[in-house]
Formats: C-alpha cells, sequence, structure tokens
C-alpha cells in the first residue's frame, strides 16, 4: 500500500455503471414531475406505469420543488421515506416516515417526524407506489398521504437520482504530505473476513451513504508554514485562501486539508477545526505528524495499518463536516445543543464516527468488524434529515445535530396568532416592525389565564429569523415582573399585544432588507403552543439618504426610546428621531418618530441631573450633588406631532403602528387634549379612530368602546361651546 | 521528573474550574467548554515526584478528588457524565483526539 494514491475517477465510473445496471432499484431522489394539472390522469396511463395506474384516484404532480427520498433498497437501506413540500417562498415543510414493503415496489409507513413541526400538515401515512423500469428516467412514483378527516394527498414524483444528495470536496495538503484518498479494503490482514476486498476511496464511501460526491479537480498544495504546525485560526486562514469554493454561505462542499501537524502536538489526528465564522462546518484538517501514523507495536502490516489510519480520520472529520457527533457523544444534550432526534449513544459502533481504540477491545477489535461505513442512525440523518441540519456551512457545529422540536400540546384550548394589522406582510425601510400577539380560547369551554401574560411576555418565546441567516430569539428591552391576575376567556375571547420586535436586548433583530419568519411559542405546563409561521419582508431604501440615517437609526440609544415611548436624557437618539421626522417626513418611521418624541414631552417628567464635572467613582448621587428635577411638560409640541403622527392619514398610522398600538397612542393624544380643555377636539379624534378602525374591521366591543368614549367627550364638550368658546 | 497530564475531556459545558495537585492550585479558567469535536476542553501538564498525588477539581459548585500513584509521566483524563459526576481515567500513554 502506498501513500500516493490519487482518486481514481475510472473506478468510480466503474462503479457507478456496475450499480446501475440493478434494474429493480428504486431508492433514489424524486423530483415534482412536470405535468400539466388535469393531464395528471392522463399521463399516467401511458403504458408502463401499470402499476400507478391500478391504484386508482386522480394523480396531481407534485408542487414544483417538492420531493422525494426513497430509501428502501441498494447499499445499507434504511428503510425510510423523506420529502420536502414548498410552503413557503422560504420556507419547506420536511417530512420523515419509516416504511415496510407491502408488494412489489409497493411501501407504507407511518410519518414520524415533521418539520416545522407545527405546520398545519395533518397527513400520518404515505403509501408509496414505484413504477420500476430499467431507464431510470422513465421511473415514476406515486405518494398518497393520508391522515385522520383530511382528503387523500396523491402526489407524482420522477426518478431524478439513485443519489439522495449532491456534495463536492476539495483535497488540498501541505508539502510533503500525499493524501491517502483510497486503500485497498484487506490490506491489513485484520479486517471483516466476509467483507469484499476492493479499493475504496472516499468518494466511494460517501456515495455509499447516498451523496452524489465529486472531487474537484484544482486541488492546491500548500508551502509549509514557518513553525511547522497549524493552530485553528491558520487553517481556517488557509481554507479562505486556497479551497477554490470558499464562499461564507451554506453550500454542500467541503474542504480537506492533509496536513503535518496542529499546534496542539501528535496527540491530535485530525479536527473539523470550522466552529469559527458565520458559516461553520466547511473545512477539516488531517495531521500525519501524529499518533494516526503510529503502528501499534507488532503490527504485522505497519504499513497498511497506517494507510488504513490516515484514510479513516479522513473520512471521520469529514463525518464531523456533515455534522455528525462521535458515536458516544449521541445522545448529548444542552449546553452543547440537541439531537435532531432522540438519539442513544453508540460507544461500541463499528462507524466511521466511533474512535477504534474506544470500543471493547481496542482497535483490533474495532477494525476486525469494520466495514467502512457510517451507522444506521448516521446514515438517516445523513440522508433524510431536514437539509440546512446537515449541509456545511448552514446549522453551526453540533447546533442542530439536531434542532430543539416544540413539546406541541394535543388539541390546546388556547391558540397563539402573530400578525400584523396590513394586507401584505411588506414594511418601508427603516419602518419599526410592530406586531400583533393574539392569544384566543379556540375551545368551546371558559379558559383561565392570567390578564398579564403577554404583557409580561412570561412564558412567551418569539423566534426571529432572516433568510440565510440563523434564527434569534427575541428578548424585549424591559422584563415585567407582574402579579398573575387570573381572568376568564370565554370561548373565542383572545387577549391582545402589540410587540415591537426590531430590537431588544438581543439588538437589531428585524432591520436589513429582506424575509424574516417570525413565530412564536407560549410554554404551559401541558404543553406548548405555537403559533404558525408569520412571514414578512423589508423592502430595500428607496434613497441614499435613508441609508445614511439608518446609521443612526439602528442604534441601541433610538432603538430604547422607541421601546420605551420616548426618552428625556437620550438626547442624541431624540436628534436622530426629529432628523427622520424632518428629512423622511413622507415616510412611515416618521410616524413612528414623532410617537416617543411626543410623548416624552406630553407630560413633565423627573430626570436625574448631576453637576458638570462630577467624580465617575462609585458613589451616591446625592454624594455628588446630583438631584431629581422636575422637567415641564410642553403640550403643543407635544400635540403637533401626535396629530402628524396619528391624525394626518389616519390609515397608515393605524398600518403601520398596528391597530393596539394606534389606539393606545390616539387616546394618550385625546388625554393630552382633554387635558387642555379641547374636548371637542378631543372627541373629534375619537372619530377619526372609530372611522378607522371601523373600516379595518376591529372587534366590536373595541368601536364600542371607542364610540362610549366620544359620545362622553361630546357631553362635556356641548357646554363649553355653548358658553361661546 | 515524572509529567503529570492532567486533560479536561467529555461534558465541560462553560463552568468555572480549578485544579489543585497535593494542595496547590496548578490550574483555574473561568469558561471551560468541551470542544465536541475533539472531546477536549483544556489541559494541563504538571511535573511531580514519583509517588502519589493527590488531584482535586473544581468544576462550578462540585468537586471531585483521585489519588494517583506516579512511577513515570501520567495521563489523567476527567470528564463530567450526563448525571453530573466527574469521573477519571488514567493511562499511561498519551490521549488520542480527533
Amino acid at each position: 500500500m502506498h501513500d500516493v494514491d490519487p482518486m481514481s475517477s475510472e473506478d468510480a465510473t466503474r462503479s457507478e455503471t456496475a450499480e446501475s445496471l440493478h434494474a429493480t432499484r428504486v431508492s433514489g431522489l424524486y423530483s415534482a414531475l412536470s405535468i400539466i394539472p388535469g393531464l395528471a390522469a392522463g399521463a399516467a396511463n401511458s403504458g408502463f406505469d401499470a402499476d400507478l395506474e391500478a391504484s386508482g384516484p386522480e394523480l396531481i404532480p407534485a408542487i414544483a420543488g417538492e420531493e422525494l427520498r426513497l430509501d428502501v433498497d441498494g447499499r445499507y437501506p434504511q428503510m425510510t421515506a423523506s420529502g420536502t413540500i414548498p410552503i413557503s417562498p422560504v420556507q419547506r415543510l420536511h417530512w420523515i416516515a419509516s416504511v415496510h414493503a407491502t408488494g412489489p415496489h409497493k411501501y407504507t409507513g407511518g410519518i414520524w417526524y415533521k418539520d416545522p413541526a407545527v405546520t398545519p400538515f395533518g397527513y400520518t401515512t404515505v403509501d408509496i407506489t414505484v413504477a420500476s423500469t430499467i431507464i431510470p428516467g422513465l421511473r415514476k412514483a406515486k405518494v398518497i398521504f393520508t391522515g385522520a378527516g383530511l382528503l387523500p394527498r396523491i402526489r407524482l414524483f420522477k426518478f431524478h437520482s439513485r443519489y439522495y444528495r449532491k456534495v463536492e470536496f476539495e483535497f488540498d495538503s501541505e508539502t510533503p504530505v500525499v493524501p491517502v484518498t483510497q486503500i485497498a479494503t484487506c490490506a491489513h490482514p485484520n479486517h471483516p473476513p466476509a467483507m469484499p476486498c476492493e479499493t475504496l476511496s472516499i468518494r466511494s464511501v460517501f456515495q455509499r451513504s447516498g451523496f452524489d460526491t465529486s472531487v474537484t479537480s484544482g486541488a492546491s498544495v500548500l508551502p509549509a508554514p514557518p513553525g511547522g504546525t497549524w493552530s485553528d485560526m491558520e487553517m481556517h486562514d488557509a481554507m479562505v485562501v486556497y479551497w477554490s469554493r470558499f464562499a461564507n454561505v451554506a453550500q454542500w462542499s467541503l474542504w480537506t486539508l492533509f496536513a503535518n501537524q496542529h499546534e496542539m502536538g501528535t496527540g491530535l489526528g485530525g479536527i473539523m477545526f470550522d466552529d469559527i465564522g458565520p458559516n461553520h462546518r466547511q473545512g477539516t484538517s488531517l495531521f500525519y505528524n501524529s499518533f494516526i501514523s503510529d503502528p501499534p507495536p507488532g503490527d504485522p502490516d505497519p504499513a497498511a495499518y497506517v494507510a488504513r489510519n490516515r484514510f479513516w480520520t479522513a473520512v471521520h472529520e469529514m463525518g464531523h463536516a456533515f455534522n455528525l457527533a462521535h458515536s458516544w457523544q449521541k445522545s448529548l444534550g444542552a449546553p452543547y445543543g440537541t439531537p435532531w432526534i432522540p438519539l442513544i449513544d453508540e460507544p461500541e459502533a463499528r462507524s466511521f464516527m466511533n474512535y477504534p481504540y474506544g470500543v471493547t477491545g481496542g482497535q483490533s477489535a474495532f477494525f476486525a468488524d469494520f466495514e467502512f461505513r457510517f451507522s444506521d442512525p448516521e446514515l438517516l440523518f445523513m440522508r433524510h434529515a431536514p437539509e440546512r441540519f446537515v449541509r456545511m456551512g448552514d446549522a453551526n457545529w453540533f447546533d442542530h445535530h439536531g434542532f430543539e422540536r416544540a413539546r406541541l400540546q394535543k388539541d390546546p384550548p388556547l391558540t397563539l396568532t402573530l400578525r400584523v394589522n396590513r394586507a401584505t406582510p411588506t414594511f418601508e425601510f427603516l419602518e419599526p416592525v410592530v406586531v400583533e400577539l393574539k392569544l384566543m380560547n379556540a375551545s368551546k369551554t371558559p379558559q383561565i389565564v392570567n390578564d398579564n401574560l403577554l404583557n409580561t411576555l412570561d412564558g412567551i418565546t418569539i423566534a426571529i429569523k432572516r433568510q440565510g441567516s440563523p434564527a434569534r430569539q427575541y428578548v424585549p428591552f424591559a422584563q415585567y415582573c407582574m402579579e398573575p391576575k387570573p381572568t376568564t376567556l370565554q370561548p373565542g375571547e383572545a387577549l391582545y399585544k402589540a410587540v415591537y420586535v426590531t430590537a431588544g436586548l438581543n439588538g437589531i433583530d428585524v432591520a436589513e432588507p429582506g424575509r424574516y419568519l417570525l413565530q412564536a411559542a407560549l410554554h404551559t405546563p401541558d404543553g406548548d403552543v405555537v403559533s404558525k409561521p408569520l412571514l414578512l419582508q423589508i423592502a430595500p431604501a428607496r434613497e441614499f439618504e435613508e441609508e445614511v440615517i439608518a446609521q443612526d437609526f439602528f442604534s441601541d440609544e433610538v432603538s430604547r426610546v422607541m421601546a420605551f415611548d420616548g426618552s428625556r436624557v437620550l438626547t442624541d437618539a431624540n436628534k436622530t428621531l426629529r432628523e427622520v421626522v424632518d428629512k423622511l417626513a413622507d415616510r412611515r418611521v416618521a410616524k413612528h418618530a414623532r410617537i416617543p418624541l411626543a410623548l416624552s414631552v406630553a407630560a413633565d417628567a423627573k430626570v436625574l441631573t448631576l453637576p458638570a464635572g462630577a467624580d465617575q467613582t462609585l458613589k451616591s448621587c446625592a454624594a455628588i450633588g446630583g438631584s431629581i428635577k422636575l422637567e415641564p411638560a410642553q403640550p403643543a409640541r407635544a400635540e403637533a406631532d401626535l396629530k402628524a403622527a396619528l391624525v394626518t392619514n389616519a390609515d397608515v398610522a393605524a398600518e403601520s403602528l398596528g391597530h393596539v398600538d394606534y389606539k393606545i397612542y390616539v387616546d394618550e393624544l385625546t388625554k393630552l387634549l382633554e387635558k387642555q380643555g379641547e374636548t371637542a377636539e378631543a372627541a373629534k379624534v375619537q372619530d377619526t379612530m372609530y372611522e378607522i378602525l371601523a373600516a379595518r374591521n376591529v372587534l366590536p366591543s373595541v368601536l364600542q368602546e371607542i364610540d362610549a368614549r366620544r359620545q362622553a367627550l361630546r357631553t362635556v364638550a356641548r357646554p363649553s361651546r355653548g358658553r361661546g368658546r | 521528573m515524572p509529567q503529570l497530564h492532567i486533560a479536561l475531556q467529555e461534558g465541560f459545558g462553560g463552568d468555572p474550574v480549578a485544579i489543585f495537585v497535593d494542595g496547590r492550585e496548578v490550574y483555574r479558567k473561568d469558561q471551560v467548554r468541551t470542544r465536541t469535536q475533539i472531546g477536549l476542553a483544556d489541559s494541563v501538564q504538571v511535573a511531580h515526584d514519583p509517588g502519589t498525588a493527590k488531584i482535586d477539581i473544581r468544576v462550578g459548585k462540585k468537586s471531585a478528588s483521585f489519588t494517583e500513584t506516579l512511577t513515570g509521566d501520567l495521563h489523567i483524563g476527567i470528564s463530567i457524565k450526563p448525571d453530573g459526576s466527574i469521573v477519571r481515567r488514567a493511562s499511561t500513554e498519551a490521549f488520542k483526539y480527533m
């Protein structure tokens, strides 16, 4: 066995040709069949599809982009079917079912996994029939989804590839290391007696794992670095420079460096070093000047042992890049991450992901049974888990070798809704995003809930995910501790709360142009109540001026002033808000900016003042001459801003601020006007609100409240008019 | 003089860790976290006379003590199991990671 074993593409081609001759094999990737709706049944009656035809109901082509992965024969079949269904411009539903054969090329089984778990996809069973033919391009599959109380969902797919996914590798090396990328499986005498003796390449290992694998032709040879060892940072930098495919994006592409030695010394044989930066798991390294090149004393074929060890380690590290954990870490949860599905450790597994010297009997026991493969749970993950968990550069390392699935409550009496009060959920650039949370009693019996639940957001998680970025949890600037206030929600009744999600303690969450998915979950002892995802979009800036102001507007200080509806002391933020009002008066953001500017001066306010040049060391305010002063209100200024925000183009205000906040702010303006004795004006403001909200179909109970208020104001206002005001 | 190699391996989730050998502090860090892809968080090496070494480790509010006998270099791997217990394994050979 030689070190110099560049992978032979000829061998790969031979093996593909041989496998494609398995005419009866039906496993692989199927894609939506492009048939004109209405002609589907006719297409199915085209002669060779007798199996499909006999199955009865009308065939419907799958949605463009819908996929099926059928894994029932060939190498290491997992008896699994999985699929993806586009459910929005940025999201796909992913389902997985365990299946068993019910006849020739017929399979059935239960769907046991859905992602997102809360998608209203009630189907629980799949029945799959494949029309097999020796010509793979003519192979078709029909999938019937069934579920209690649902009409069957029938979809037709065409065979696309015998592989489930596609991946590309690049093998670069440091001089003078010569990469081992293929070996003779029986070169070492200690191997499973029944294992076929063959030349096996890294590419073949991943092909057998279900990947359409290619290796880039432009492998680089790196000069040996000064000092002779590599740090993780140096390897990351080398990846950026030398990898022909490097990009800070998620892609089915992986860089492997065959190097001399890591700075940790000879005790580190290899590492998936790329847990740095925004896109993890794109790079791995092997270190030939390490223990992996040390045969055990007395080994019958040291050269074969070393070659196998180097080959094994390369695939092991590459397995990490597919987000595979070590065999003994499968069940590991927080704080490292969570398994994608509940997994059990496999400490004795004869897998690429186990340490050979860690099993009972040590490395000789391991290799006596090792068949150069991943374990079944690992293959299930690589072939069938949602793409974002597996693909390089997607989920962070070990984060979502699973994701935490909601502990869904079965038939919850309450429903949670996230919504925006506009027909199209598109926001102008800079426009603050206010969403409405609605908690409704969806049961037929009264439900007791905490009336302060939505005010405190206690027990509620809101997740925000920008397309192409990891999900973030929204954390409001203020956490309120309120005494629980039990209240009864009658069937159909609901609690409402407006939530300003643009920014929070996590920073700016929703600001950059692009698409976002928001989802909320209420955690209760009986399980989680999860909202449907809310998809919204932030439009790009219309002019350069907006981008310039954005640099000041999307700051922590301005966000706090917006969240708390004003500040007397954060003067830089107030200046920015006034600049927004002056320069972007026709934009929706100007309405939002006027609210805190107005409310901060609508009433007298207490402000802590410290003498100039006060000692900055930790002392009490009193000790350095501080005092609390009452700053007077500026009602005229407040009124002008609130009217411009709420009365001018009132419909835009209601839409942009959201119905809940719009009413709160109009009531504030009403109070201000009343306080100044302008009750008739106050009644007119309520009139405007009534008309706007009535036209926007808000609840009758809200309209009744407004109506009562305006009538009361008119009663007060009439005498004053009568006195000739 | 023999070397005592102490490796903090599996199960460290970001807690502060302090290690004492024969009562002398040889290691202290605020946040120690296992790099799961190699099963190693950190390590420390201490010269020690042949004979008995008492190793005390504190991980957050948990602690454990081990007594080892050195005749030559000794490698001690310390891990925290999922149930929270602190365990150790000793080897005269260096640990291997990948």
